[in-house]
């Protein structure tokens, strides 16, 4: 009994000093930042919330439910000017196979389809009529930087799918390896998210409080970092030309580090392309219609600045075309749709005011399509 | 499976769990099976390559033990391990320097492959390389069990980032099934504290968002600045790999294995020939055993032995990386070797105990390697000379940021403290008390430093070492 004494202390102190220190600072870090810094998570938590609406809807037949995924292009802009809003609007004057549409998103910021792997069986549940896919070719790299991973997606993917995500995927370009795919499914079997959710909230909100310490030590002493170097290098990573209307556009060496892999063609063994046909497959097999689209690309600049390749585009868009013919889904190419004057910035989001409504055009591109597939869709039950 | 994270704490408890319920004649059974799970928990694909790898050398070191002509079946293992290593880390940048020659030769120029690069490929391979040169050369007995040469390699504490092991070192303590003590178990315990508060606290949390930062704006700034930067990388590359064995050290421990130190404060050498005694020593150890003496080491003349170092250490660039910072960072250190020993410099301090009256050298060494590792951090050439230029404005007394400042100034006391506790382990050990009040003291103490760094884990990134 004597021996098991020592452990006991031992365990009892680590436990309590361990949960003192980190209840300590969470709590003061709440008062020094009470603001929360964005975090993939929050996506998830979104996701949850819009995703139900759309399972919702599937009961009623006299709404069809189109679902948009995709990143910021979707959804970056004020309420009722996004591209699901403007979808909405188009769609709503338009005549249909059925009394209402309801147009839905779950895009955000850095989406892309494997993070949409992860969480297709969510989608698959909602059971949407159609699904928009948007493909922005700034976003297709040789690799994928760290800021996109959000694995904890893949806490909701069904047992059935794990093996082929383990050992069929190349899902570690995502970020996702097998621990943290098995890891997040632990958590979500285990009813924790909510509590791992806090827990990363918690842990970001420290992360800003060296940012702090600098600032208070400059305030102070007058010790300011000559330059800052946070400053500059929002400066400097951008390096943009400074254009009326205060946008910005990539130099040569960052729009061939987003563009350059889709301006020399896409291979169609990509890890982004292996991904995206696993997910129309999994929509295919659900009997949910797809239409995939390529979002609109400032090609104007791309030309300037001599990334652009026309051999190489053509390559990428029949490589993107040939996955949607072969899982039946619809595509849409909507690269060129505008010229340079309609882009806000180097990202490819668009302006949303007159005289150029960027989302507002593209929707008017995409609505016909969208009211095709529901025809198709419709008439076939 | 990232050491630093909570999936690893719950893998390891698990494992040390089923280590000690084991049988000890059954011990490395359970740690192989142990030990291939931890590696398919990352890509279970590369499996496959592992073994094959394995299966290949295994069989040439057999034969090779049988063999008349032992050479050759050397040479058919090395090569083959090299060339998977090659395909695998090299070829895109093989291909990638050769585009232009290739553009001009060819109608059409081959695509740069981008692998996935497996798992600690670079350290394993190294491993296998040793295990049979040294079976060659008689320094250990031939191994005649699979699955045990293919536990040596894939022990799971030692198997993605090192420290490199030699046959010598693990091998009898696989075949004894490991030694469970208290004293292990208590020294394992505060290896894998002490490293996860190194990588998560010092490396992620205070050291490497000031050095990303300015990275990514590489000559922007005064040259204090970049010295600045440049010494919160020294420590940032040091706590994260340092922490890294610490943990893998202090898992073996759990497990009942010991593995050697990789890491006795280099910054406190008090020149580059010492450096290179306290840094990364296993791999230190390996390129002097089979590439530097067996090239000649300084056994053929004079220019000969500088030409050897050099090339030594440019391998060992191209080791870490395939990249030309990489190759340059190994050249600048050949380079600085050369010099050091060409002048006449001491190689022979590692062995006297540093002393204050050494604190010049040591300062001047510590900056010596601020300038030959900034080349180690910088993603491309390009961005290396940019950094390199922010030396040039010369203006090192401006510009110097105040809590980063302050951060080098405490890791290099902590550098300091963590010499001195070394080398006191055993007496302070010794003259620890034992009673109540000491366990609740040390309970809380491990307590607040897992606290902390828990709460700043969300910062955590990869180790650096493990891209090698």
């Amino acid at each position: 009994m004597s021996r098991l004494v020592r452990p006991l202390l031992l365990a009892v102190a680590f436990c309590v000093a361990a949960v003192a220190t980190i209840a300590t600072i969470y709590t003061g870090g709440k008062a020094v930042h009470p603001a929360l810094p964005p975090l993939g998570i929050w996506s998830v938590v979104q996701m949850g919330f819009e995703l139900a609406k759309v399972e919702a809807d599937a009961f009623d037949d006299q709404k069809a439910t189109v679902l948009m995924i995709g990143d910021s292009t979707v959804m970056a802009y004020p309420k009722g000017r996004t591209l699901y809003d403007q979808l909405q609007t188009v769609l709503d004057r338009q005549s249909l196979p059925v009394p209402a549409v309801q147009v839905y998103s779950v895009a955000a910021q850095g989406m892309t389809p494997g993070n949409f792997y992860l969480a297709l069986d969510g989608i698959v549940r909602a059971k949407p009529d159609i699904v928009t896919i948007a493909l922005n070719l700034g976003v297709i790299r040789s690799y994928l930087p760290p800021v996109l991973r959000r694995p904890e997606l893949a806490g909701w993917m069904s047992a059935r799918r794990l093996p082929r995500a383990l050992v069929g995927l190349p899902l570690q370009h995502y970020g996702v390896t097998a621990d943290q795919l098995l890891f997040h499914q632990l958590l979500v079997r285990t009813r924790q998210p909510r509590l791992w959710f806090v827990q990363r909230r918690e842990q970001a909100r420290v992360g800003h409080f060296r940012q702090y310490a600098e600032d208070y030590v400059a305030e102070r002493t007058g010790l300011r970092t000559e330059p800052i170097a946070r400053a500059a290098r929002r400066n400097a990573v951008m390096r943009s030309e400074t254009l009326p209307g205060d946008r910005n556009r990539f130099n040569e060496r960052r729009a061939d580090e987003f563009f350059g892999v889709s301006m020399r063609g896409l291979d169609e063994n990509h890890f982004t392309m292996r991904v995206l046909e696993a997910l129309l497959e999994e929509l295919d097999a659900a009997g949910i219609s797809v239409v995939m689209y390529v979002v609109p690309t400032n090609i104007d600049h791309l030309r300037d600045v001599g990334v652009y390749n026309e051999a190489g585009l053509s390559k990428t868009l029949s490589v993107f075309r040939a996955a949607a013919d072969r899982y039946g889904a619809y595509f849409v190419d909507a690269h060129d749709l505008l010229s340079d004057a309609a882009f806000r910035d180097a990202f490819g989001h668009l302006f949303y005011d007159e005289p150029i409504n960027g989302p507002q055009l593209l929707a008017e591109r995409l609505a016909p399509d969208v009211a095709r597939v529901l025809r198709r869709r419709r008439g076939e039950r | 499976m990232l050491f630093s994270t909570p999936q690893y704490a719950l893998f390891l408890a698990m494992a040390v769990i089923a280590v000690r319920l084991a049988p000890r004649n059954r011990r490395s059974i359970v740690l192989l099976a142990i030990s291939i799970v931890f590696y398919s928990l990352w890509l279970p694909v590369y499996l496959l390559l592992l073994g094959f790898d394995l299966a290949v050398n295994y069989l040439m070191l057999r034969r090779m033990v049988k063999s008349e002509r032992p050479r050759a079946y050397l040479a058919v293992a090395v090569v083959f391990t090299l060339a998977l290593l090659a395909r695998f880390k090299y070829a895109g940048f093989a291909i990638e320097t050769a585009m232009p020659l290739l553009t001009a030769v060819m109608d059409v120029p081959p695509e740069i492959p981008h692998l996935f690069l497996p798992l600690g490929i670079s350290f394993y391979s190294f491993q296998i390389i040793a295990l049979t040169v040294d079976t060659y050369r008689g320094d250990i007995k031939p191994i005649d069990s699979f699955w045990r040469y293919v536990l040596f390699i894939s022990f799971f504490p030692q198997l993605i980032a090192g420290p490199i092991l030699r046959g010598s070192h693990l091998l009898p303590q696989l075949m004894s099934g490991g030694h469970i003590t208290r004293e292990r178990s208590h020294r394992g315990m505060w290896l894998l504290v002490s490293g996860a508060a190194k990588k998560l606290i010092l490396a992620d949390f205070l050291l490497a968002p000031f050095v990303n930062d300015a990275y990514s704006v590489p000559g922007y700034g005064s040259a204090g600045y970049h010295l600045c930067t440049a010494f919160c990388f020294l420590f940032q590359v040091y706590y994260d790999f340092s922490g890294y064995v610490d943990m893998a050290r202090g898992s073996a421990l759990l497990l009942g294995f010991e593995l050697p130190h990789n890491f006795l404060e280099p910054y406190l050498s008090r020149n580059p020939a010492e450096f290179w005694r306290r840094w990364h020593i296993t791999l230190s150890d390996w390129l002097r055993d089979y590439v530097y003496i067996p090239l000649g080491g300084n056994r053929l003349g004079e220019l000969r032995g500088y030409t050897n170092l050099t090339i030594t250490m440019v391998l060992g660039g191209l080791w870490h990386g395939a990249a030309w910072p990489f190759v340059m960072w190994g050249g600048l250190h050949g380079i600085w070797l050369a010099i050091h020993r060409l002048a006449g410099g001491d190689t022979r301090t590692f062995d006297r105990p540093v002393v204050w009256a050494d604190a010049p050298k040591v300062a001047a060494t510590f900056v010596g390697m601020a300038f030959v590792q900034a080349s180690f951090r910088s993603p491309s050439l390009a961005v290396a000379l940019e950094f390199y230029g922010g030396f040039a404005k010369f203006d090192f007394f401006t510009g110097w940021p105040p809590v980063q400042t302050a951060i080098v100034v405490l890791c290099f006391l902590l550098h300091i403290a963590e010499r001195w506790v070394r080398l006191h382990m055993p007496e302070l050990r010794a003259r620890a008390r034992q009673g109540h009040l000491a366990t609740l003291l040390e309970g809380a103490l491990a307590g607040v430093l897992i606290g902390i760094c828990w709460a700043v884990s969300g910062a955590g990134g990869e180790f650096i070492y493990f891209q090698f």
